[in-house]
């Protein structure tokens, strides 16, 4: 881990020539600013298509709706583009041997793991944090100011960061599995788009499935109770899965 | 510096190397040869730590591979047979990548990389991204990041096959002289010329088994064929006549000037070859012993096995 400094800055060049975080920041702002105009013009989309526009009403257009709807759409959309965007993160070095020289340097599994995983992280809980704001003000702009704090945007989106790091890790974990991209990437949007929600049935699992923490980001409310147990159990898996990729890494066959 | 006692290798139930035992002394140059899917690759890639051993040890100046890895990795340098490199990365921040992994400080890592792009003739290039290099600009780029701690140990596999003549030769150019600065280099290769001219001792690889390790010069010996070719300075062909009693002969072929003799025991027969010609008039122009090439040696050791 002595060389984690230089794997770091390795990242961060191939981030800034690569440009995989400002594609998912894009994605995820366009999303954020489509949110409200979408609910804007849905009264005259109704009422063009001979539906009422009463409907409409019924409808929360509130600071807190939107979020949620856009979080509930991010949900989908928004690992989708991450989940694929990132895949070859890792599974490059793999699959086209990249690490092999800097490891006969000294280089080491875990330094590069980690390195890409912090980098990433610390990305994603920033382009969240960036869209969940845009999402806040262009509502109040679009609608009316409802006093989705600051505190509440802030504490919403870190908690649905920490869902997206989860997701991150699983991706890892599965390109270490795979050692291919896109294979590594639908299993873990099957994982978060069909076996997370099954699972989230079970009510024995609701409190310690990552899942739930998707359910808490858009309540809007700090329910100890229920959210310490879903940050602890994340927190450990994301530990165990990391510990698992990179002792998969580091005794990968070499051909 | 290396010492490989007992290595075995399997991938599933293919055994790939199959109980490899040799030593490499300081400063030689041994090269490493043998058919493709040999098992050249994987005993690279075991030596330099890349896969664990099956069975077997590998000692490297001293120290026991699994044991003392780390200390072997500031010591050894590895050129694979196809490195890659970071396409988004130019030649400099790739090679201050590796300085900054093999933990070196920055103004040295600066001083190296200029020295080392110089040496691999890369310098014009070093500020571009190595996505836009040749096969061959790669290869050297990975001979650089190879010797880029000094290393003690050089593994270099199949390094001259995407090099043009003279990168080749330039190539061989700096092998010689890492020798000179007494680096042991383990090289493996293709270009049997390349071995001829730069290896000290060489190992034929067939099927996981090493079949023969010797000096080149042993080995030519050893597979010298007793056949001497020779051109006289007009038409041969009556000398025929003469030379056909002789009892050292086993055969004998002329066309025109041209004349080769195949001879029973060639050691012993050389001073009566020499009396036998020094009674003919007609004068000669050259006289060769023809001798086996490494080529000729490998094929034969490859296909009597």
């Amino acid at each position: 881990m002595k060389n984690f400094p230089a794997y770091f800055q390795k990242e961060l060049i191939e981030n800034l020539r690569t440009y995989r975080l400002f594609i998912i920041l894009i994605a995820f702002v366009i999303f954020a600013l489509m949110e409200p105009v979408i609910y804007r013009m849905l009264p005259r989309i109704l009422a063009s298509e001979g539906l009422d526009p009463e409907v409409f009403g019924m409808m929360d257009t509130s600071q807190q709706g939107l979020l949620r709807s856009y979080i509930g759409n991010m949900i989908q959309t928004g690992i989708l583009v991450f989940t694929l965007t990132l895949s070859g993160a890792l599974a490059h070095e793999i699959q086209k041997n990249y690490w092999i020289l800097p490891r006969t340097k000294g280089g080491n599994a875990s330094a590069l793991i980690l390195s890409k995983y912090m980098l990433y992280s610390f990305g994603i809980i920033i382009v969240i944090l960036i869209s969940f704001f845009i999402n806040r003000f262009y509502t109040g702009v679009l609608f009316e100011s409802t006093g989705l704090t600051v505190l509440w945007t802030l504490q919403s989106g870190l908690i649905f960061s920490l869902y997206f790091l989860f997701i991150l890790a699983l991706l890892f974990f599965f390109v270490s599995l795979t050692r291919r991209s896109i294979a590594a990437a639908v299993t873990t949007m099957l994982m978060s788009f069909i076996v997370m929600p099954l699972l989230f049935n079970f009510q024995a699992l609701q409190r310690f499935l990552p899942y739930g923490l998707v359910q808490e980001s858009g309540l809007f409310v700090i329910n100890r109770y229920s959210l310490l147990p879903l940050i602890a159990s994340t927190t450990l898996l994301i530990f165990i899965l990391l510990w698992g990729t990179i002792k998969r890494v580091k005794h990968m066959k070499i051909y | 510096m290396i010492q490989v006692k007992n290595v075995k290798k399997s991938f599933g139930k293919h055994e790939v190397i199959q109980n490899m035992n040799f030593s490499i002394e300081a400063g030689e140059i041994y090269g490493f040869l043998g058919p493709n899917g040999a098992g050249k690759t994987t005993t690279m890639n075991m030596l330099t730590g890349l896969l664990p051993l099956d069975a077997g040890q590998v000692y490297i100046d001293g120290m026991e591979l699994s044991q003392d890895h780390e200390k072997i990795e500031k010591i050894i340098g590895y050129l694979p047979e196809d490195p890659q490199f970071y396409p988004y990365m130019t030649g400099q921040e790739y090679l201050t990548y590796i300085g900054k992994i093999s933990r070196m400080r920055a103004g040295e890592i600066q001083e190296r990389n200029n020295s080392l792009l110089h040496l691999v003739d890369l310098i014009e290039a070093g500020d571009r991204r190595i996505g836009g290099y040749s096969r061959g600009m790669r290869q050297r780029l990975g001979l650089a990041v190879a010797v880029y701690n000094h290393p003690k140990i050089l593994f270099l596999d199949e390094p001259s096959s995407a090099l043009d003549p003279q990168g080749r030769r330039e190539l061989l150019d700096i092998i010689l002289k890492l020798k000179d600065d007494n680096t042991t280099v383990f090289l493996s290769t293709h270009i049997l010329s390349d071995v001829e001219r730069v290896c000290d001792r060489i190992a034929i690889l067939h099927e996981g088994i090493i079949h023969l390790e010797d000096s080149i010069e042993n080995l030519q010996e050893q597979y010298l064929q007793p056949i001497y070719e020779i051109q006289w300075e007009g038409d041969c062909t009556p000398l025929k006549e003469q030379l056909k009693k002789a009892q050292w002969l086993e055969k004998i072929h002329t066309d025109k000037n041209r004349m080769t003799l195949y001879v029973k025991d060639r050691k012993k027969s050389q001073r009566q070859i020499f009396e036998a010609f020094s009674k003919i008039e007609l004068p000669m122009i050259s006289m060769g012993l023809k001798r086996s090439t490494l080529e000729d040696i490998f094929v034969k050791v490859v296909n009597n096995k």
